[in-house]
């Protein structure tokens, strides 16, 4: 290298076959990323393309969604028209409000009992707690339609059908938040714990005031999971609620496909009514989402 | 004090174990019980022995519903763990969008079933629909998807391809950062080839994760629902009936309470029996 430094430097043959060797692989490297740019993009293009059909379309007015070939720009924009005669036609506010309740009722007893159960099964010893811990996994191997009709029973025998009782009090606890607290909360080092019990704390205290503020980033995942399960859940409303007016958006968007099914745009509208709050907080909140998703398989 | 921290450690997890035993455990159990009843839920259940689970295995449309259901996990569980897959080798990478590209294939998972099914069922319009813009340039087309009984399946899995690759994607993602940079790097000393490093580095350590996809990917095929019902009502000709959507029928529709439990009870003994195949062919423990 020194040498170099010194000796004005001459290209030989060999040098410049290495700089055109180096030259080569540049651009041969350069096109393969864009290659495989294009090609992630255009997947990605195609993955989106449903979606933004669907917000083009709830703009449109209906003459113009059965069209060949397909418009990607609304000739005229009625979008505003299409979300008033939504509303005319069903109570889509109510629908709303109950999916936003249910989903917030949900999530707030899912976090507590799961995050109670998760502090537990870390942190505390009593014979049976690994079996219990383990049971409780063991339940999530269980799909839905198999329980779907003796929990339909309980439900009517308690005299909770058309209530949000029976949409919310069923759903209000996970196995998987379980599993999920249980592994974040024992990321806790018990010193920090038994430091909370020697400063005089109580058990709910230190729960509240050492577990639950640590836990935080868990809490987030989670709520967003349960959030987001609840609001699209359509299984369980299907059977348990008939009256309109606890029907939830997905119901509600089914009742009016199945009504006003001349009305595509309509029915477009109040898609991209019910669609576009969750596709909002997952572009802010992307991390949470993952985060939660990679933690149910790859934690402890 | 000690036995008072133990009777506060049981008190914080027992309502979650009462919810188990109330909304799990109970129903399941309950679930074997009625499947071995007749019950119209007007009149108490009867007992019957197993004499619905005779009546399946007669029936040809429980037999068309498990084939549906077979048909449909078949062809959504292979290919959507093979997309995925090569999606987050892909997307692995170093790349600037990467977080753009990500997001691209992750909205649809986050899209309610219920919007999912009503935007598809518009795709799938034989004259109008978004995807005569791959067919009408060829001169392909129109085509009945969801009203032709040979393309209604078909029509239902690609949707699933759309619907689920993003989700085992993230989850495919973590699994290879799970993977130490320092293998690659061996590997590449010894002159291993990418096809190489794939081959003996990546896929033996992402066994774990390609099994909890797998698993994860199995039960969710086995309980697909609302398209189902939505986008074709089970038709044409039962061809989309799948078990859940059967089952339902049969519980809600024709109130065949006793019959209905013993079609989840024997989907329940299916999804066991794969379970476990799974298990034996990745020969891998559990871990988590």
């Amino acid at each position: 290298m020194g040498e170099e430094a010194i000796v004005p430097r001459k290209e030989t043959h060999a040098v410049v076959a290495i700089r055109v060797e180096r030259m080569q692989r540049l651009v041969v490297r350069w096109a393969h990323q864009l290659l495989l740019n294009a090609l992630i993009a255009a997947g990605g293009v195609v993955m989106l393309l449903p979606l933004v059909w669907l917000m083009v379309s709830a703009a449109k007015p209906m003459e113009e969604i059965f069209t060949v070939p397909i418009t990607w720009v609304p000739k005229k924009f009625v979008f505003m028209e299409n979300v008033r005669a939504v509303f005319e036609a069903v109570p889509f506010g109510r629908y709303y409000f109950n999916s936003v309740f249910v989903a917030t009722t949900v999530t707030l007893m899912t976090l507590l009992f799961c995050s109670l159960a998760g502090f537990s099964f870390a942190h505390y010893d009593y014979p049976g707690r690994d079996a219990l811990f383990l049971f409780v996994i063991a339940t999530m191997m269980i799909p839905f339609p198999i329980v779907v009709i003796p929990l339909f029973v309980i439900v009517k025998q308690l005299g909770m059908l058309d209530s949000y009782s029976a949409l919310i009090i069923p759903t209000a606890v996970s196995a998987f938040g379980v599993f999920l607290m249980r592994q974040f909360t024992m990321t806790i080092p018990s010193e920090l714990i038994d430091a909370g019990r020697i400063d005089g704390c109580s058990e709910p205290m230190i729960f509240t005031r050492i577990v639950l503020p640590l836990i935080k980033p868990a809490l987030a995942s989670l709520a967003i999971f349960t959030f987001l399960g609840n609001w699209g859940s359509f299984f369980w409303p299907l059977i348990v609620i008939g009256k309109d007016k606890y029907r939830t958006l997905p119901l509600g968007l089914t009742y009016f496909r199945s009504n006003y099914i001349t009305y595509w745009n309509q029915l477009f509208a109040a898609s991209f009514l019910a669609t576009i709050p969750i596709v909002i907080v997952f572009l802010l909140f992307q991390g949470w989402f993952y985060k939660g998703m990679v933690m149910s398989g790859f934690k402890g | 004090m000690y036995t008072r921290r133990k009777l506060w450690g049981i008190a914080f997890a027992t309502p979650a174990l009462l919810y188990f035993l109330a909304f799990t455990v109970y129903p399941m159990l309950n679930s074997f019980y009625l499947s071995l009843t007749d019950w119209n839920l007007l009149s108490p259940p009867q007992f019957v022995g197993f004499k619905n689970y005779a009546s399946l295995l007669d029936n040809p449309q429980f037999n068309q519903a498990l084939a549906a259901t077979l048909y449909y996990s078949a062809g959504v569980v292979v290919p959507l763990i093979i997309f995925s897959l090569a999606l987050a080798l892909l997307l692995n990478r170093p790349m600037r969008l990467r977080a753009w590209y990500r997001a691209a294939y992750f909205i649809p998972v986050i899209i309610e079933m219920v919007v999912a099914s009503i935007i598809w069922t518009y795709v799938y319009h034989p004259t109008y629909g978004l995807y005569t813009l791959f067919t009408r340039p060829f001169g392909i087309g129109p085509i009945n998807w969801l009203a032709d009984s040979k393309l209604a399946m078909p029509a239902l899995i690609i949707f699933s391809w759309w619907k689920g690759t993003g989700y085992y994607m993230v989850l495919f993602l973590a699994g290879l950062q799970n993977i130490p940079d320092e293998y690659y790097e061996a590997a590449k000393i010894d002159g291993a080839n990418s096809w190489a490093q794939f081959l003996h580095i990546t896929l033996p350590l992402l066994k774990p994760t390609t099994l909890f996809v797998t698993v994860v990917c199995v039960i969710g095929a086995f309980q697909v629902f609302t398209p189902a019902l939505l986008m074709t009502n089970g038709g044409p000709a039962g061809a989309t009936r799948v078990l859940p959507l059967y089952l339902y029928e049969n519980a809600f529709q024709f109130l065949k309470m006793g019959y209905a439990s013993a079609v989840a009870v024997f989907m329940f003994v299916i999804l066991i029996i794969l379970t476990l195949i799974q298990l034996r062919v990745f020969r891998t423990e559990a871990y988590f």
